[in-house]
């Protein structure tokens, strides 16, 4: 592991997580129980992370940057008692804590601890505490394939995110046919560039860990600069990187690609939106010695489908995006029209269903949303078995082999790789006093995928401003799903139907 | 402090602030996390068009963005005549 020219062999990995699930082990975490971590990408997030699992622990990464009442939602949502945390980060747990949470220990990664900040009368484990135990590995907390390792929360469209459960052995999967496909081997010097709370981080961990590859941290500062994302690319060698495409866009657009030698990169993977193939375009003429690949799926599902990027899909007169391709070892995907029908012909598209071990297993303490996705597969009448339906619209390309994505049949969108239920964003407004009205469009954006633009009519007299508005939003969501701009209107247009009329918004936003 | 800075202190305020407390512009913009992968673009697009700047790609490095006064001094060498 290497994060900013501090390192962690193997050796000491092993032994420091056998001291944090020690710890843990005391403050009470048993198998199953829920631990979150709430740090920025660090060495302490790896460690937290491999520390939780051999205690036997379900994780559950809390966006750092994620406003206080989000965060005490999900720590009540999946019953957070221990919560592994950075002392600048105190704080911020104070506050959270203040709003009601079942906290009832706070295990600190560093030695940094600053008295006085924490929530009196909760337990407190000090970094020195941990590095007291014993280095030894605990009996085996007993876990088998089918227990949660971790609970990523992502958008829901009714207002309150969701806690998607993967199983142990949905990551079994994934890494397994990721170290098969893509030949990750101790020579290999892959970025961790994702957030934890972001799926894309379990390639990065597992699957280096898994080959004895060198997992090389970028710090959250560094990723928003891509002339210093690309240098760090060089200066470390990397080999392997795997991020969503607006990154890589900004890094053709901005990164000077043509100044820096990325002869080691061999592989690149890219999931999440749609990647403009203009830009992948350039970015291949960049760096040609390199493999790349489209990888695809919702969190629900991990990775289940993938694409390697041939020549002939860089045409100059291609410009459909890259194919999201075909399922990976070990799932099957299936396609459904909208009479129900299976879709075996090229040129014609459904809803896209995933069966198999990469499902995950519903969303925490939720059966009904649970119900809505994750359904019994009528397509497999022998024996009961979960599928889950994905919501996204694909077409079978010409050859007849390769899925490629059309659209949403739902409200939900990307921006920046991350998945954006509108809805969610409309709760809240909803809830604020001053909003009679409110209605929130994606405008697409080469760049980003998508910008969020609110339209508000206000309650009349009420005085509110755009400024109280945006503040409200981010005191409720985390800043990716701020929107960008907020218009003030009389009133919405309608529908035949009174429904909004989306399109029309989106519309009046296109140049 | 000069009126670019002072405009560009009101533009983060407005655009990036969000719920944090007005007193994190005067600290490090990228370590409080006011400005993000999207805000730097915004952010760019906004100096170019306000000022008459060309901002080159070798100036997003995090040094030209941690404060308001370091953005201001970009800002000032790059505006073309």
């Amino acid at each position: 592991m290497r994060d900013q020219g501090e390192g962690l062999t193997y050796g000491q990995l092993d032994r420091l997580t056998n001291q944090v699930a020690r710890a843990l082990w005391s403050a009470g975490v048993r198998r199953g129980d829920r631990v979150g971590i709430y740090v920025h990408k660090s060495l302490a997030s790896i460690v937290s992370i491999f520390g939780i699992l051999k205690a036997g622990g379900v994780y559950v990464p809390l966006d750092p940057n994620a406003p206080p009442v989000r965060l005490a939602y999900i720590t009540r949502n999946c019953d957070i008692r221990v919560l592994l945390t950075a002392s600048d980060k105190t704080g911020v747990v104070a506050a959270f804590h203040e709003a009601g949470t079942p906290l009832t220990t706070v295990v600190l990664t560093d030695d940094e601890a600053r008295p006085g900040v924490l929530p009196q009368a909760k337990g407190l484990i000090t970094w020195d505490e941990v590095c007291a135990q014993d280095e030894r590995p605990l009996p085996p907390a007993g876990a088998i394939e089918t227990d949660l390792a971790y609970i990523l929360y992502t958008s829901g469209s009714t207002g309150d995110p969701k806690g998607v459960m993967i199983a142990h052995r949905t990551i079994f999967t994934f890494t397994n046919w990721c170290h098969e496909t893509f030949q990750i081997t101790p020579d290999d010097r892959v970025t961790s560039h994702a957030p934890l709370h972001f799926d894309l981080s379990t390639f990065d961990i597992y699957v280096t860990i898994k080959a004895g590859g060198t997992v090389v941290l970028v710090p959250e500062k560094l990723s928003i600069f891509p002339v210093q994302f690309v240098q760090l690319l060089q200066e470390e060698r990397i080999t392997v990187t795997y991020l969503v495409p607006s990154i890589l866009s900004l890094m053709v657009n901005y990164g000077q690609l043509d100044r820096c030698n990325l002869a080691a990169l061999r592989l690149v993977l890219f999931a999440g939106e749609v990647f403009p193939v203009k830009y992948l375009r350039q970015l291949i003429a960049a760096v040609p010695q390199a493999d790349y690949y489209n990888l695809y799926g919702p969190t629900e599902t991990n990775v289940c489908t993938y694409y390697k990027i041939q020549p002939g899909d860089l045409a100059p007169n291609q410009t459909q995006p890259v194919p999201i391709g075909v399922a990976c070892a070990n799932m099957e995907v299936f396609v459904v029209d909208d009479q129900g029908r299976l879709v075996t012909h090229p040129g014609r598209e459904g809803e896209l269903w995933v069966r198999g071990s990469c499902v995950a297993q519903g969303y925490w303490g939720d059966p009904e949303k649970t119900a809505g996705n994750f359904v019994r597969n009528p397509y497999q009448p022998h024996f009961d078995e979960i599928a889950y339906r994905t919501g996204d619209i694909v077409v079978l390309d010409e050859g007849g082999l390769n899925w490629r994505y059309v659209g949403r049949r739902d409200h939900m969108i990307k921006s920046r790789g991350y998945r954006i239920e509108l809805g969610e964003i409309e709760a809240v407004l909803y809830t604020h006093a001053g909003v009679k009205e409110a209605a929130v469009v994606a405008i697409p954006d080469e760049l980003i995928g998508n910008r969020l633009k609110a339209f508000i009519v206000p309650v009349e007299g009420d005085g509110l401003t755009v400024k109280e508005l945006r503040v409200y939003c981010s005191t409720h969501l985390p800043g990716y799903m701020v929107p960008e701009s907020i218009e003030f209107r009389p009133e919405l247009p309608k529908t035949s139907t009174g429904k909004v009329n989306r399109p029309l918004l989106v519309g009046s936003q296109e140049k | 402090m000069n009126n670019m800075e002072q405009s560009i202190k009101e533009y983060i305020a407005q655009e990036f602030l969000h719920d944090k407390p007005n007193n994190v512009l005067e600290g490090n913009l990228v370590e409080e996390g006011v400005i993000d992968s999207l805000g730097i673009m915004t952010l760019i697009a906004y100096v170019e068009k306000q000022f008459g700047a060309r901002i080159k790609p070798e100036d997003v490095v995090v040094e030209n963005f941690e404060s308001v006064a370091a953005i201001a001094r970009l800002v000032g060498q790059r505006i073309v005549a």
